[in-house]
């Protein structure tokens, strides 16, 4: 950014400087790290009691610029200046302070939260200022954030500024109550009359708003709708002219928008039909004027029909023809958004009173759009010929499973799958029946060139459809394709295994197909499938496990598949194996899930399982570990009671002098609470976006192929075989001593968080208490190359760290990796765990755990260059 | 209803984001998601996909007129986008963003991305003139060209009585006066749009 302060613009330097930073920076975690930086600077500067109003309007402005271009906003998000952009929009001196204050307001001020009634007073004062532009910027708060608690204090004046005589307090007061009406329905029923007015206001402007008013009333069915009606229906011929220009049309698109919601007269009807001939044949109107005529006789599509039959008017189709020749992508949506307006009778030639209107090469060249490259135009050309002739889209269907490429071009497969599920998609509508069986025999059809290759992109477009449809649609979807595995004759290849894996995880409780039956169908087709998707079966398996005892055929089927798989199947066998017996740890996993998608449902699971709560109270086993943080964590509460100023054993310091998982959550504890005592709390979820992962059908095999439930299934039947020996009792009791002291002195150290103490200090058991600490910032990937490269790569950051061996608890067979941040001041502390597991072919798996963003950006992008 | 307007530029950095429904999930994430859709699109394709994923970050739509769609239009280095149901027409968006296109380069005397990277303030404002509460208030250009001017001319006139001694405030066309279009906005604005 090469433009001086002067030229810039910017507020103050201090803008300018920061802006310029974060222009400057080279990565977006480079940018991320000067802008929680700055909003630290800027929570101090707020903090100052003596901080003037315009500099809290300089503060606010950054503060606005931060939480528009940072990645991820710190805990709390911008809470802390809620108070300060309250105040100046209650006591700001010019109109432009006070624009901020309330713009800061509804931009970060969460739905009803608790400040809004501080707010009350200022909106109140300025609707009932005699000054527009304050009345204006109330008004717009109105709009932009209604709260029920505010309506007692404006709603008579709201009801007297619909009078105002400016136009722009006019339109905006009709815009209020509109928004506040949602809130209380009865605020607008009210105004009905003046509403009336404002539909017969001299300015267009007025007139807009108060259409919008009209829809939001016959929206509710009020009983002035059918007076309504007649008003906004007579407003179209005189909004009119056919010496529009374009700089005049915009009045008489709000008048067809708010029209579609009315009814529209058949005088009116025959008046559109005109416009519409004289929007083609004037080039310098919109577009949008055409699509929104045929927009609003979509609407009365049967009376367009019979218009057209009579023969009084021409098809509306024909004034378009001009636009199917044409090559540019808008215009052939276009000229098909308005097919798909009308019935087909009134084009198509399907009625013998009506003839078709286009010609042969017209018709074929629509057809050609069906081939094309843009998803959006290839949907809705299939829905124009759907109702124009089913059997054109079901033969092109059939064309494409007579075509379907070879196994060998995966990529080229998968595109001719997705265009077939575009297809079944246009051919069924709403009907989640049809869709199930044509998907079924569609799939099989890809399927027979190879079965066992997954279809990666169809199997999330496949969860798309099913996540966004209707539930009765997705029901009788989910019923028709669940059933298919109870047909024990039924071939299902390797796509469809794993998209009926994914939603038995995310739908099982919606069908009412038994969990045994369903089990049965997974465990006697599970030896067929490559092991990623038997991966996924076996999860599922675990799902269904929660809802009902597993037969013993299904656990013979299992363990068989266990003898002859390899070692990492084999674990997943004995973890389905071990889990069927514990429905809780299941059901507890299912419980915490953040969705019930197949990830998630992993994720819960390894939580679960991991989590001392959950395991203590049902796996007596979990107190025989000698190192376990769940051990340790459930007997330092008691500990921090009795023993808290007890000296710290000098055997415990010098081995372990600082337990960095106890400092770090402690520091954490301190910043921000609730990321301890409550996990759903608002300021974590801004960190923990469920979404920010996007289940992908690699998800779902990676997911399930996580080495920490086999680690965790393992531990599980260790522990089962060693439930006679209760020996370790002591010195479980003995470890946690050691290592409450080792905390309590950290605690009051000015130097725990020195990253060199963390480094040098650190032992094994503390690697295993970081890494569940931090299981929400979980991160994973494939490094292209080695080990050794990659702790190369590390030791180039110049950062602390400390490697403990592969053949090292925890984790063994992965090496294992703590690093911490450069050293801040105690609440600045920062670092992150990493696990390497090597693969044969010179790469390895890493999985990152690391609550700062910073740090855990960097990382990532080490990882994956 | 519009439930989002963002601009962003090509490399996905945010240069305006305005939520007028509310994010069940992180916006920042919406932001890119949205963003991921549009800088995969190759060249040739239409200004609107239907994009049924984000409904995960505005709540579950039911009704088929709620289902979400992306327009966008892109200029020079900048994306404007917006995310609709179905109730808006598409086409009339895709005028409604030239119309704040050019509401911006009257506003700023030839806008480019520098004026919103210090001005987002300002353009919010100009985006509320056209946009409020997720429903098109105005699209006459010359009234919200007239709104605008009236608005800072209403600020200039709040600042210099707040400040009896002041030579008055400033006003967007001096905050952008003299400053290059380093984005040849103009350039791509003239070869780049559709019909209007």
């Amino acid at each position: 950014m090469e433009v001086p302060f002067t030229s810039s613009g910017a507020m103050s330097r201090a803008q300018y400087a920061f802006v310029r930073k974060v222009e400057s920076a080279t990565s977006p975690s480079e940018a991320d790290q000067h802008i929680l930086s700055e909003i630290e600077v800027v929570r101090r500067q707020l903090a100052d009691p003596g901080l003037s109003l315009n500099q809290c309007k300089e503060c606010l402005v950054i503060l606005l610029y931060c939480a528009m271009n940072v990645s991820i906003l710190p805990p709390g998000g911008m809470e802390f200046a809620l108070p300060h952009a309250v105040h100046l929009a209650e006591s700001g001196m010019t109109t432009q302070d006070k624009r901020l204050g309330y713009q800061f307001c509804c931009e970060m001020m969460p739905e009803s939260h608790e400040l809004q009634l501080l707010l009350v007073n200022t909106l109140r004062k300025d609707i009932e200022s005699s000054q527009v532009p304050r009345i204006c910027l109330a008004l717009e708060a109105l709009i932009h954030s209604p709260f029920e608690d505010v309506i007692p204090a404006v709603q008579s004046r709201l009801y007297d500024l619909l009078s105002h005589n400016s136009p722009d307090v006019r339109r905006r007061a009709v815009a209020a109550l509109s928004a506040l009406s949602c809130q209380e329905p009865s605020l607008l029923a009210n105004a009905t009359d003046n509403l009336m007015k404002r539909l017969k206001d001299s300015q267009p402007v007025v007139i807009s708003a108060a259409l919008i008013a009209a829809v939001h009333l016959r929206e509710v069915r009020h009983a002035s709708t059918d007076r309504l009606t007649k008003t906004v229906n007579a407003l179209l011929l005189p909004s009119w002219d056919p010496n529009l220009d374009k700089t005049e049309y915009w009045f008489l698109l709000r008048v067809l928008g708010a029209l579609a919601m009315f009814r529209p007269t058949e005088g009116n009807l025959r008046l559109i039909l005109r416009i519409i001939e004289w929007t083609v044949n004037v080039e310098s109107v919109s577009h949008a004027l055409l699509f929104q005529c045929f927009q609003l006789i979509s609407t009365r599509r049967a009376e367009i029909t019979a218009i057209v039959r009579t023969s009084s008017h021409p098809s509306p189709i024909l004034h378009i023809r001009s636009l199917i020749s044409s090559t540019d992508p808008n215009d052939q949506y276009l000229v098909l958004a308005c097919m798909e307006c009308l019935d087909a009778a009134t084009w198509a030639g399907t009625t013998p009173e009506i003839p078709g209107v286009l010609d042969k090469w017209e018709v074929e060249r629509i057809m050609g759009l069906l081939e094309s490259t843009d998803a959006a135009i290839r949907r809705k050309t299939l829905k124009v010929l759907k109702s124009a002739d089913a059997n054109i889209v079901e033969s092109y269907h059939t064309r494409i499973l007579q075509n379907i490429p070879e196994a060998s071009f995966v990529e080229e497969l998968s595109e001719a799958a997705l265009r077939a599920l575009e297809i079944i998609d246009a051919m069924s509508g709403t009907d989640g029946a049809a869709y199930a069986t044509r998907l079924q025999s569609t799939l099989a059809a890809f399927e027979d060139r190879n079965e066992n290759v997954v279809l990666e992109r169809v199997v999330e477009q496949v969860l798309t459809k099913f996540r966004t449809s209707e539930d009765e649609c997705r029901l009788a979807s989910l019923t028709v394709m669940l059933d298919q595995l109870s047909d024990m004759s039924t071939r299902i290849g390797a796509t469809s295994m794993v998209i009926l894996t994914a939603l038995i995880v995310e739908y099982f409780t919606k069908v009412g197909i038994p969990a045994r039956k369903l089990l049965q169908g997974l465990a006697t087709r599970l030896s067929v499938y490559p092991s990623s998707v038997k991966d996924a079966c076996l999860l599922a398996m675990v799902r269904l496990a929660a809802e009902s005892d597993v037969p013993t055929d299904v656990l013979d089927a299992v363990r068989g598949v266990s003898e002859t798989s390899g070692r990492y199947i084999r674990r997943r066998c004995e973890q389905f194996v071990t889990l069927s017996a514990q429905r809780e740890t299941v059901r507890s996993a299912v419980a915490q899930a953040k969705s019930s998608s197949l990830p998630d449902f992993l994720l819960a699971l390894e939580a679960s399982i991991a989590s001392p709560a959950s395991m203590s109270s049902r796996l007596p086993s979990s107190a025989f570990r000698p190192c376990s943080p769940s051990a340790s964590r459930n007997f330092s509460a008691s500990k921090l009671r009795y023993d808290a100023y007890e000296a710290p054993r000098p055997h415990s310091r010098l081995l372990r002098p600082t337990s960095p998982r106890s400092t770090g959550s402690s520091e954490y504890a301190r910043r921000s609470p609730s990321v301890l005592t409550s996990p759903g709390s608002e300021g974590l979820a801004l960190h923990e976006d469920p979404l920010a992962r996007t289940v992908t059908a690699g998800d779902l095999t990676l997911a399930a192929g996580d080495p920490d439930l086999i680690r965790a299934a393992e531990r599980g039947s260790k522990n089962q075989g060693e439930l006679s020996n209760s020996v370790p009792d002591l010195l479980v009791d003995d470890e946690v001593s050691s290592m409450q002291g080792s905390d309590l002195i950290a605690l009051e150290s000015p130097f725990v968080s020195e990253p060199a103490d963390l480094g040098s200090s650190v032992s094994s058991p503390d690697f295993e208490t970081i890494w569940s600490d931090m299981e929400r910032t979980n991160l994973r990937g494939w490094c292209d190359f080695s080990i050794d490269a990659v702790v190369r790569r590390l030791q180039g950051l110049q950062l602390a760290m400390r490697v403990i061996a592969a053949d090292q608890l925890p984790f063994e067979g992965d090496l294992k990796i703590i690093i911490s941040a450069e050293a801040g001041t105690l609440d600045q502390f920062r670092g992150a765990v990493l696990r390497l597991r090597e693969s044969d072919d010179e790469s390895c798996l890493w999985r990152l755990r690391c609550d700062d963003v910073q740090l855990r950006m960097q990382l990532k992008r080490l990882l994956s260059e | 209803m519009i439930h989002a307007v963002l601009i962003f530029n090509t490399s996905g950095v945010p240069r305006l984001t305005k939520f007028y429904s509310t994010v069940h999930h992180s916006p920042q994430t919406l932001v890119q998601k949205i963003f991921s859709l549009i800088c995969t699109r190759p060249a040739g394709l239409c200004n609107f996909l239907d994009a049924p994923e984000l409904e995960e970050f505005l709540g579950k739509k039911q009704r088929e007129d709620e289902r979400l769609r992306v327009v966008y239009r892109s200029y020079a280095t900048l994306h404007f986008v917006f995310l609709v149901d179905a109730a808006e027409s598409e086409l009339g968006i895709l005028d409604l963003i030239q119309v704040f296109v050019e509401s911006l380069d009257r506003a700023f005397e030839n806008v480019c991305e520098l004026d919103l990277v210090f001005h987002f303030d300002e353009v919010h404002h100009i985006l509320a003139e056209v946009i409020q509460g997720g429903l098109v208030l105005e699209t006459n250009l010359d009234e919200i060209d007239r709104s605008v001017k009236q608005a800072a001319q209403a600020r200039k006139t709040s600042y210099a009585s707040a400040n009896p001694l002041s030579l008055g405030g400033s006003s967007m066309g001096q905050r952008s006066a003299g400053l290059q279009t380093p984005l040849g906005w103009l350039t791509g604005k003239l070869t780049g749009v559709g019909t209007i």
